[in-house]
């Protein structure tokens, strides 16, 4: 793996809320091409900040974050773009609208948006709803969107923002197998972030564990399972073994986490 | 009562009038009124709400709440115009020249038709239609514009919109007239000092009460700078802007009214002119007349502008 | 409170434009078309207001008493109007650019607050404002009530909603004519319509707001059993507040746009009537002089009478 190129790479980031906290204190991350990359930790590590800096949505105080080589500074692209926990589909536009509205900010011709819109609508299954309003339709079928507006676009890579932790169990299935599948089959680039050891453990190759206040990588884990991941069961023995030691680390970071929270009162 | 009998009397209160028209004598101080143009108006009432009962209560092809509602509204109408025709027109009640009865009142539909329905209608919508359009076509972009940056906003528009904006524009009237060579110009510009900023003012308001994250989805989206006003800024500040429309064509309206009845003339007519004039002569009935096609005017001019409204928000959640 | 250097910046250059419109008042010659100007009144307003200013600026910033943001922005609006009274003094009363009949200096205008003290400044002034704020008491007593019992049920909204939309469109100046001759005297007429203009307002949002409450905080107080009235003084009067007091401000602003209309149309007493007077004589320099005693009154009534009160209301429903 180590021998195909550097596609995201943060060198020393730092980020300070004001008054003083320090969301990510010189993270230092290199996601290769064609990666499944997991970032977990307790709330407030700064592994949202992380993925929001990569996106262009958020400045930072120091250090370097490249992209393909070139300097990402709140400068959005496509070519990274985000799956939302939240899902943010624009209220104004249909499901189908959502969809071809990014398309169209590529600049591609009337006929190449709908065709490519509608194969990935086809694919994920949003063709029975694609007339619908947002607030006409479940929030699974939401994300549904939120995902196949973002694959439609062929991104570089894709910045999933815990894309599945406000969704009912099926979905929250679905829409991970689907993930999977589609990083598999397109060869995607995908930075993932979660604070479910399970999730993390079952999609990645490797699973950055992050602890909080100030925000630093605490160990990064390689996951030796196959890439067909979806054939996988759930509840291999590996997978367990890889979550429990994810979750051995992560735990005294929680339970950091946790104080602070009550401390905090988030 | 059921309610298709109840439906029933509440149309046939306008077959009534016709009836009670015809049949009982005018009364003294206001003689030989001529019916035909009121009587007619109240046959167009009396198959409106006929289509509603028949249509849409028997036939159930109407929503029972829509039917209730155009029900009720009959009545309150079908009851004003029996009382004003009974009270007034048959009894003879109240002095007759400050007074009129239906049948003086909507005759001059027909007796000055050219004057009041062609010209000075026209005149009227002609000159508000102008107006207002020119203020939304500047107010909402630049309120997209301002909304979206901060400085621009604090620094500049909002203390200049703070003492600007509330200044009533028909005091501009004045100037106006003496700054354009032509009243029409002057007319126009008022408008659109009436207009706009009550727009400007809601666009920038929906644009930075808009949640911020939509503005984010967009750009992880790839969205250039133009889509993002087209897009996004605008839809997202659509129902505040609709709120400024409102407010903005009440305001343009009165303006207009003023407007017109500073610098209308014969050559020059519009309806706030007409009624202005013709308060001047004691007449009236004429008054009256204007009034109600002032109001006809309002109605179909929401009529479309509800049509246009519904179709570019049906996106919004209804209210329950 | 530590000030940004741009806010400094702001804040210094908004006071001290003042003093020096001064400077430039007393040592720069008159225009040529435009000699003799009588200087005091400017300057001893201009003095009053750079007194007002600074001792805000002390309180505000050296105690502490005021929001830094509040200052800031106060500081901003005084350097935007400082700017626009430099360029009327400098380029009309200094230069001379514009013709003398229409555009005055400013020295010619504020005299005219002086000489014309008893007429305009108090007089006027006096009539006006009892004017407006007797209709719009007027307006406030009956639109809240009848918002509230018109928005309490579907029903009864479903009929209000329509027939208030079309009403409020209807420019009251049409009505003028009406009110003159039912109402007793001009000035109860001019109330009159201050009062419709700004009860369309009032009502509406009034009726929105209480439409629009929360259905399930409804439901769950009556599950808790509490009364009709305790429902609507802890449930519906606070959450329908925000537009409710929207809906005031827009009638606040109307009221005083058909104060000014009525009063141009049709007084013999008032700030409307002193503009139209002397336009129709041709003295603008009291025509701009009345333009700017009616912002200045509809600016200090909404900024210091009506956002204090919105202030008081919301902190008070907070509380609740």
């Amino acid at each position: 793996m180590n021998n195909s190129k550097v596609i995201l790479k943060a060198t020393n980031l730092t980020k300070v809320y004001p008054p003083d906290i320090w969301a990510l204190d010189r993270v230092s991350l290199e996601i290769y091409d064609g990666e499944f990359v997991s970032i977990i930790g307790p709330s407030g590590c700064g592994k949202t900040t992380f993925l929001r800096i990569a996106a262009g949505l958020e400045d930072y105080q120091e250090g370097e974050v490249l992209f393909n080589g070139e300097k990402v500074f709140k400068n959005c692209d496509w070519r990274r773009s985000v799956i939302y926990q939240d899902i943010r589909l624009l209220p104004w536009m249909t499901a189908q609208e959502n969809i071809y509205f990014g398309l169209e900010n590529k600049g591609l011709p009337k006929d190449e948006v709908r065709r490519v819109g509608d194969k990935w609508m086809k694919i994920i299954g949003v063709d029975n709803f694609k007339d619908k309003y947002p607030h006409e339709i479940s929030e699974g079928q939401k994300q549904m969107v939120g995902m196949a507006r973002v694959c439609a676009l062929d991104p570089d890579i894709v910045l999933c923002d815990e894309p599945t932790s406000s969704l009912d169990w099926h979905t929250r299935r679905y829409l991970q197998v689907e993930l999977l599948k589609y990083w598999y089959n397109e060869n995607k680039t995908v930075l993932f972030v979660t604070h479910d050891v399970e999730e993390a453990v079952y999609l990645s190759q490797r699973v950055v564990c992050m602890s909080a206040r100030p925000g630093k990588i605490k160990e990064i884990i390689d996951i030796d399972l196959p890439k067909e991941r979806w054939e996988v069961a759930r509840d291999d023995l590996k997978v367990l073994e890889y979550a429990n030691k994810v979750a051995s680390i992560l735990s005294e970071e929680l339970k950091r986490g946790k104080e602070l929270e009550l401390k905090e009162g988030h | 009562m059921s309610r298709g009998l109840k439906y029933t009397a509440i149309t046939s209160i306008f077959l009534l009038i016709i009836i009670l028209n015809y049949l009982i004598p005018d009364a003294a101080n206001r003689p030989n009124q001529p019916k035909l143009v009121f009587n007619g108006m109240m046959f167009t009432f009396f198959l409106f709400a006929l289509f509603f009962l028949v249509y849409g209560h028997f036939m159930k092809r109407q929503s029972p709440t829509r039917v209730r509602t155009i029900m009720d509204i009959s009545l309150i109408f079908g009851s004003i115009f029996f009382l004003w025709l009974v009270t007034i027109g048959k009894l003879g009640f109240l002095d007759p020249l400050r007074w009129p009865s239906p049948n003086q009142v909507f005759y001059y539909y027909l007796a000055d038709f050219d004057l009041l329905v062609v010209k000075s209608t026209l005149a009227t919508v002609k000159r508000l239609a102008i107006g207002y359009f020119v203020a939304i076509i500047f107010a909402i972009p630049l309120g997209l514009i301002v909304g979206r940056y901060p400085n621009l906003h604090d620094r500049l528009y909002y203390p200049v919109a703070k003492v600007v904006a509330p200044i009533p524009p028909i005091i501009l009237v004045p100037y106006a007239i003496e700054l354009f060579p032509k009243i029409d110009q002057a007319v126009l510009f008022i408008i659109f000092i009436g207009a706009f900023w009550p727009i400007i003012v809601n666009t920038i308001y929906g644009v930075r009460t808009l949640d911020v994250k939509y503005i984010e989805a967009a750009r992880t989206l790839g969205v250039s700078e133009k889509r993002l006003y087209t897009k996004v800024l605008f839809p997202g500040a659509l129902p505040s802007i609709y709120a400024g429309l409102f407010i903005g064509l009440v305001l343009a309206f009165i303006v207009l009214a003023v407007a017109e009845g500073i610098g209308g003339s014969h050559s020059e007519p519009g309806l706030g002119w007409y009624v202005l004039y013709y308060a001047d002569l004691f007449e009236y009935d004429k008054i009256v007349a204007a009034i109600f096609l002032i109001a006809f005017v309002v109605v179909v001019w929401t009529g479309i502008s509800d049509r246009i409204q519904s179709r570019l928000l049906k996106w919004q959640r209804r209210v329950e | 409170m530590r000030l940004t250097k741009s806010e400094a910046v702001i804040a210094l250059a908004g006071l001290l434009i003042w003093p020096f419109l001064i400077l430039l008042n007393v040592t720069l010659p008159d225009a040529a078309n435009r000699p003799n100007q009588p200087k005091e009144v400017f300057n001893s307003i201009i003095m009053i207001f750079t007194l007002i200013l600074l001792s805000y600026l002390v309180f505000g910033i050296l105690l502490k008493k005021q929001p830094k943001a509040r200052v800031i922005t106060v500081m901003n609006a005084a350097l935007v109007f400082g700017v626009f009274f430099f360029l009327w003094l400098v380029v009309v009363g200094k230069i001379g650019k514009l013709n003398t009949h229409s555009f005055p200096s400013p020295n010619t205008v504020f005299d005219v607050f002086y000489s014309d003290f008893y007429f305009l400044t108090y007089k006027s002034s006096r009539d006006s404002i009892f004017r407006a704020f007797a209709g719009y008491f007027l307006a406030l007593i009956t639109g809240i009530p009848g918002g509230i019992w018109f928005g309490r049920t579907m029903r009864r909204f479903e009929v209000a909603y329509p027939l208030a939309k079309v009403t409020a469109h209807v420019p009251p100046v049409v009505y003028l004519p009406y009110a003159i001759a039912v109402f007793p005297s001009i000035s109860h007429a001019i109330i009159f319509m201050v009062y419709i203009g700004a009860f369309w307002p009032i009502f509406i949002n009034t009726l929105f707001g209480v439409y629009n409450v929360d259905r399930r905080y409804i439901e769950f107080a009556k599950i808790l059993g509490a009364s009709e009235k305790r429902i609507l003084r802890r449930i519906i009067i606070p959450s329908a507040m925000p537009t409710i007091l929207a809906g005031c401000l827009i009638g606040l602003v109307l009221a005083f746009v058909l104060l000014t209309a009525g009063e141009m149309v049709g007084a013999h007493t008032g700030l409307g009537f002193y503009l139209m007077y002397h336009t129709d004589i041709g003295y603008f320099d009291k025509v701009v002089a009345a333009i700017l005693l009616i912002s200045f009154w509809v600016f200090f009534w909404i900024t210091f009478g009506f956002d204090m009160v919105q202030a008081r209301l919301l902190r008070w429903m907070r509380r609740i």
